[in-house]
């Protein structure tokens, strides 16, 4: 118990210096909402300028104006959106699902289908199979994702055309109805397999290795010895074992993908928090930016508690050690 | 000698390894018999093939790198290098059942240990889930566990070393097979906890009848369990006879060297491991024995012949056979 209250400080601990962090971070950036302004409307006084510093309170010294940052972030206001002129907050909730859907989907099948693949391969180490995994292992991990991304266009929307090129949903698609589901799911699927692909490639090649680690151990040769299958040995004795090591690293890579979100979101506008944050780039807009790294901060350690969490149901040593 | 089959019969065994320096003969012409409720004790230095004897039987030799070259295993009569893999597989866990050196990683660390012997109840007893779960209990109970209801759930983490191999002589056991195969069972344990160990194998041999194949270096745990010992060196049997009689009346050169390094065999057995490196010179490499016999390069008694063929074993009388040239003349006819 205490072990969880010692965590949760933690988290909020982290969070703490991340937002200070990305506030340092951001005021150091040449140029501010009333250079953005300015430069759209094609040039401003000085005291319209000057005005619009006030109003969001970028006269202040800059402790005040972090103090006072890090004080409505604690009330859970991320400030407004100098370019959407909406709550922040407001802004990324409404942005949240169609980033979890693509990056849980995508983390989700690539753990899934990577340790498939892993524990075939494992099963003949000097196979075929093995050395295909290998083969991806190495193409996936060096092939970047936009290139993916363009190189899965080109095949199933120019070349094959049965699949959409963007966005989230046909707009006339009536909502709610199954169709709309099954269109979502038809959009899905390029951003899916692009962002997957480079996690499917590591966790085969992850799964492949921690089993045929896990294969050479005593407690294998003692199942055998029992009389059990090779089925049994493979999927209940050496599997639980094995997938110890591709938990842990799922849960340090959901930061990962989630930048390798960021571009595919872009590649096919897919309308999530990713979108959001390259225009957002674009746009200058300063809140909105600290707003999401804020909020994906907060994800990333949700999941590593979470992580934390998959581990004690796996693994009886830590559940202990940590009970304690 | 045409008495009614032996529980177990191993003969001519040959079992060799793809090595990257060429092929070594692990196993050459090993041959065993044991009666159902004998133990009988293998013992020979690090290498000699004691594991790879005990594997061979279960059938459990990697392969490849191993391969089963030649010989047979026949437990009731049925050869089990000519059986079925699926025969195999219940042959293993309820017929011969294997206990390991290493107690610390034996177990699964995932599965708590009720679990893991309940789990051969199952497979091979047919039992559902509450009932091969109160045999786990009874089992721990058996080899003296204390709160058995309680730590048959816990995992193997939670356990020390001596316990553990308490837990995997309970799981063996579990089915009640006629072979339990004891692969040096207390190398990595405590004296105090060695003794505890064998105590334990005893009493449950008194009780239920099982033979024993014991693997060790500690002359002394040998001496007081087994009824018959072999000697093994680099890959084949020097030597075989009843305990007794080896003790006193030891023939070949390298069992003579082991037992002269075990010094107060009545007292409290020393560890033998360190005293056995005390013959000296080296084991030849399995990949290039030579013709000769294989312990000639150590031996200060070997001769011309001792270095061009290798002598074949003989009878000399007591059930007591040698591989040696020293017995030539002393044929029992
Ligand atoms: N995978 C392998 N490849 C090649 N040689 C092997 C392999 N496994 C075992 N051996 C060889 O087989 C021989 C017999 O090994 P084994 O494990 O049976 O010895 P042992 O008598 O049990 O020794 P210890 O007392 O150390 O347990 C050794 O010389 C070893 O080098
Ligand atoms: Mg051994």
């Amino acid at each position: 118990m205490t072990v969880i209250v010692h965590r949760l400080l933690n988290a909020v601990g982290l969070l703490l210096a991340v937002v200070v962090f990305n506030f340092i971070l951001l005021s150091m950036v040449p140029g501010d909402i009333a250079d953005t302004l300015a430069g759209e409307s094609g040039g401003a006084s000085a005291e319209v300028m000057a005005e619009i510093r006030r109003t969001y309170g970028l006269d202040q010294p800059f402790h005040i104006q972090l103090a006072t940052y890090v004080g409505k972030v604690a009330r859970g206001d991320l400030g407004m959106s100098y370019y959407f002129n909406l709550p922040v907050s407001e802004l990324i909730l409404g942005r949240v699902a169609p980033t979890l859907l693509l990056v849980v989907t995508a983390l989700v099948l690539a753990i899934l289908i990577g340790t498939l693949f892993g524990v075939i391969a494992s099963r003949k180490p000097n196979g075929a199979f093995s050395h295909f995994v290998t083969v991806l292992a190495l193409v996936g991990f060096s092939a970047p994702v936009f290139w993916t991304a363009f190189l899965l266009i080109v095949l199933f929307v120019a070349m094959l055309e049965i699949m959409p090129l963007s966005g989230l949903v046909d707009p006339t698609t009536p909502r709610g109805t199954l169709a709309w589901y099954l269109d979502v799911l038809h959009h899905l699927f390029l951003p899916v397999l692009s962002l997957s692909s480079i996690y499917l490639a590591a966790y085969s090649r992850l799964a492949r290795a921690s089993m045929m680690d896990v294969l050479g151990s005593d407690f294998i040769r003692t199942a055998r010895a029992k009389g059990l299958g090779e089925t049994s040995v493979t999927c209940k004795h050496a599997l639980r074992n094995a997938v110890i090591p591709v938990i842990t690293i799922a849960g340090l890579q959901f930061s990962h993908i989630f930048s390798g979100a960021v571009v595919v979101e872009t590649v096919f506008t897919w309308p999530g928090l990713g979108t959001l944050a390259f225009e957002s780039i674009l746009r200058g807009d300063t809140p909105a930016i600290m707003g999401i790294l804020f909020f994906s901060a907060m994800i990333v350690i949700v999941v590593n508690l979470l992580t934390d969490l998959a581990y004690r149901i796996v693994d009886p040593r830590i559940r202990s050690a940590r009970n304690a | 000698m045409d008495r009614a089959a032996p529980l177990l019969e191993v003969e001519g065994l040959k079992v060799e390894f793809d090595t990257r320096h060429g092929v070594a003969r692990v196993l050459t012409d090993i041959g065993l018999s044991l009666e159902p409720g004998e133990t009988l004790g293998i013992v020979g230095e690090s290498g000699c093939g004691k594991s790879m004897t005990a594997l061979s039987i279960m059938r459990l030799v990697p392969i490849p790198p191993g391969r089963i070259g030649a010989g047979s295993v026949r437990l009731k009569g049925e050869d089990l290098l000519q059986a079925s893999e699926k025969r195999l597989r219940e042959v293993r866990g309820k017929d011969i059942s294997m206990i390991f050196q290493e107690p610390m990683t034996s177990l699964n660390p995932v599965y708590s240990i009720g679990d893991q012997i309940a789990e051969t109840a199952r497979l091979h007893d047919g039992l559902g889930r509450r009932d091969a779960l109160d045999r786990a209990v009874e089992m721990l109970k058996a080899v003296h566990i204390p709160a058995a209801e309680r730590r048959v759930r816990e995992f193997p983490h939670q356990m020390s070393g001596g316990m553990r191999q308490r837990v995997m002589i309970a799981m063996a056991l579990a089915c009640r097979p006629s072979v339990l195969i004891a692969d040096e069972p207390t190398t990595a344990l405590d004296v105090t906890v060695q003794a505890q160990v064998f105590d334990l194998l005893k009493e449950l041999q008194d009780r239920t009848g099982t033979a024993i194949i014991l693997i060790s270096h500690d002359m002394g745990a040998i001496a007081e369990m087994a009824d018959r010992v072999m000697v093994m060196y680099a890959g084949r049997t020097v030597e075989e006879a009843p305990t007794e009689e080896i003790l006193d009346d030891p023939r070949h050169p390298y069992t003579k060297g082991l037992i002269a390094c075990v010094p107060h065999l009545e007292e409290a057995p020393p560890p033998v491991r360190a005293a056995l490196t005390e013959i000296p010179g080296v084991v030849p490499a399995l990949t290039d024995p030579g013709a000769g016999c294989s312990f000639a390069p150590r031996c200060a008694h070997a001769d011309d012949r001792c270095r061009r063929a290798a002598p074949p074993p003989r009878d000399v009388g007591g059930n007591h056979r040698v591989a040696c040239w020293l017995y030539e003349g002393a044929d029992a006819a």
